[in-house]
């Protein structure tokens, strides 16, 4: 994920795309000791950063004993994202983007991933909140302030 | 019923290209704009046709059988109602009522009469028809999710839209104007058409974002031009809708418009524009065409009619059994079975879909049924 996520931010930088304000970001990934939320958690870290904003709300959605989880967030500027990922066997995983600016757009189709593929991104962390609030809305079945999970911390 | 700048530009092509169909006349209400009496009154010069100016002296004849119903959306659904108590069968423009009670009129109206109904909608085409198939026949096991993609490349984006989250009306009454559209609505509901057709499933609830990111004409008239709809249906099938208009250079074709299925075998993707051959030559780039103030976003063919369209990705799909979606309705009046997509579908996409404006507004999940008042 680590060259996708640099190739992305390097082009929004450049400014040819304006302002970023949606992302859809579709997940196939191969199982590993990772807990789907924390994948999850890495997904919206990423997006966070493309979107340069921090989300206000978020709702995620989950059937029970499956491995699909999908969220919907709202950025304090209006932006918004839908992250959803499915954990299936198979040797490949698959990123399937599509970037929305307000003068642009980026599309990243979901081709098969290289075998040594992973999510990770270099010095980036995944605050304890989001984490937190993931689980919330999980919990509740309903969307989640992101203050409310800040103000409970 | 209703002429130029209205998708009755599409249909009464449809309608005259199928063999077993004669267009007899335009029609409308009698108290409509002058503006709308003109654009009515130069299709029917268009097409050869008479324009009878009164909707109910049209609904008399008896050699009218089927009426293509494209009046605004304000006051589609009381004409639809109008027409279908006239036992015409009704060809519906989407999304077919700007309101829940208005949706069950129709509703009411089509049953109460036996006539046949049908929304249009992108359930004929091929790539739709191939994500039918792969769930009919279990490709992806048991459906978990299904996440649907339909935004339009066209209008002029500005760079001076405001960044922060939109207010939205929790029940708007104003759905159109000339340069803009609420876009939830007018694109989100070929989504919502398309998930439950393919799923077979009602939608429980819904939550809804709507933004403004991209338009001027929207902000000026307080319309969105982008939605996001995260809703649950039976079975606990989670469903995910991006919808709107994102410019005309956004997109190396017409807007992307897909649908990806989720099931516990695995996801398969569904592309309008998949499998494609994509052409470059040394031809001209493809520009966007000069803005037309009569039509800022694109809307109508009538108004870009001289454009070049984009042509560097051509779709490879094979043939479906209707060229288009009249095909379908008249075989179901032929066959005096009701259409897949019926009114009683339409209602529920208009349900979904105020239900969204209520959870935009509110910023929580609702769910359907909405209690009738």
């Amino acid at each position: 994920m680590q060259f996708l996520y640099q190739t992305i931010k390097e082009i929004i930088d450049t400014g040819r795309v304006g302002t970023p304000v949606f992302v859809r970001f579709i997940a196939r990934v191969i199982p590993s000791d990772e807990h789907i939320i924390d994948t999850l958690g890495r997904i919206l870290t990423i997006t966070g950063s493309w979107l340069n904003a921090i989300p206000i709300r978020i709702y995620v959605q989950h059937k029970e004993n499956t491995s699909q989880i999908t969220a919907s967030v709202e950025y304090e500027g209006g932006q918004t994202a839908i992250a959803s990922i499915s954990i299936t066997t198979g040797l490949y995983s698959r990123i399937d983007l599509m970037m929305l600016g307000n003068k642009g757009a980026l599309y990243h189709d979901g081709e098969d991933m290289h075998p040594e593929f992973s999510m990770d991104i270099d010095l980036m962390v995944i605050p304890d909140w989001l984490i937190e609030a993931i689980e919330r809305s999980l919990f509740i079945g309903k969307p989640v302030l992101i203050q409310e999970v800040l103000d409970i911390e | 019923m209703s002429g130029l700048m209205t998708h009755q530009e599409n249909y009464a092509e449809f309608f005259a290209s199928d063999p077993r169909c004669r267009l007899v006349a335009v029609t409308d209400e009698l108290d409509i704009s002058d503006r709308r009496v003109e654009l009515n009154k130069r299709f029917a010069d268009e097409m050869n046709l008479p324009y009878i100016p009164n909707i109910d002296d049209a609904l008399e004849r008896d050699d009218i059988d089927i009426v293509s119903v494209c009046a605004e959306h304000e006051r589609r659904g009381r004409v639809a109602v109008k027409c279908a108590k006239a036992n015409k069968h009704i060809y519906l423009d989407k999304p077919m009522a700007c309101s829940i009670h208005d949706a069950d009129a129709v509703v009411s109206a089509v049953e109460s009469s036996g006539v046949n109904s049908q929304v249009f909608s992108f359930v004929h085409q091929a790539w739709v028809q191939s994500a039918k198939q792969a769930i009919e026949s279990n490709s992806v096991g048991e459906l978990l999710a299904i996440h649907c993609d339909v935004m339009f490349a066209k209008g002029y984006p500005s760079e001076n839209i405001p960044r922060k989250p939109r207010e939205q009306d929790p029940y708007p009454k104003r759905f159109t104007f000339i340069d803009s559209k609420r876009e939830l609505r007018a694109t989100g509901v070929y989504s919502v058409g398309l998930i439950r057709w393919l799923t077979d499933a009602e939608v429980r609830s819904v939550f809804c974002v709507t933004e403004n990111y991209f338009f001027e004409e929207h902000l000026k008239n307080n319309v969105e031009d982008f939605g996001l709809l995260a809703m649950t249906l039976d079975n606990d099938i989670i469903a995910t809708v991006s919808a709107g208009r994102i410019g005309y250079t956004s997109h190396p074709s017409h807007g992307p418009m897909r649908v990806h299925i989720v099931g516990t075998k695995g996801i398969m993707l569904f592309d309008a524009y998949n499998p494609r051959v994509e052409v470059y030559t040394n031809e001209p780039h493809w520009i966007p065409p000069q803005i037309n103030l009569n039509d800022p976003m694109g809307f109508w063919n009538s108004t870009y009619k001289n454009t070049k369209s984009k042509n560097t990705w051509i779709p490879s799909h094979p043939k479906t059994k209707h060229p288009n979606d009249v095909g379908y309705f008249v075989d179901c009046i032929d066959s005096n079975i009701e259409s897949e997509v019926s009114a009683r579908d339409g209602a529920a996409q208009v349900e979904v879909l105020m239900a969204g404006y209520i959870s935009a507004s509110k910023r929580e999940i609702i769910y359907l049924p909405i209690p009738r008042i």
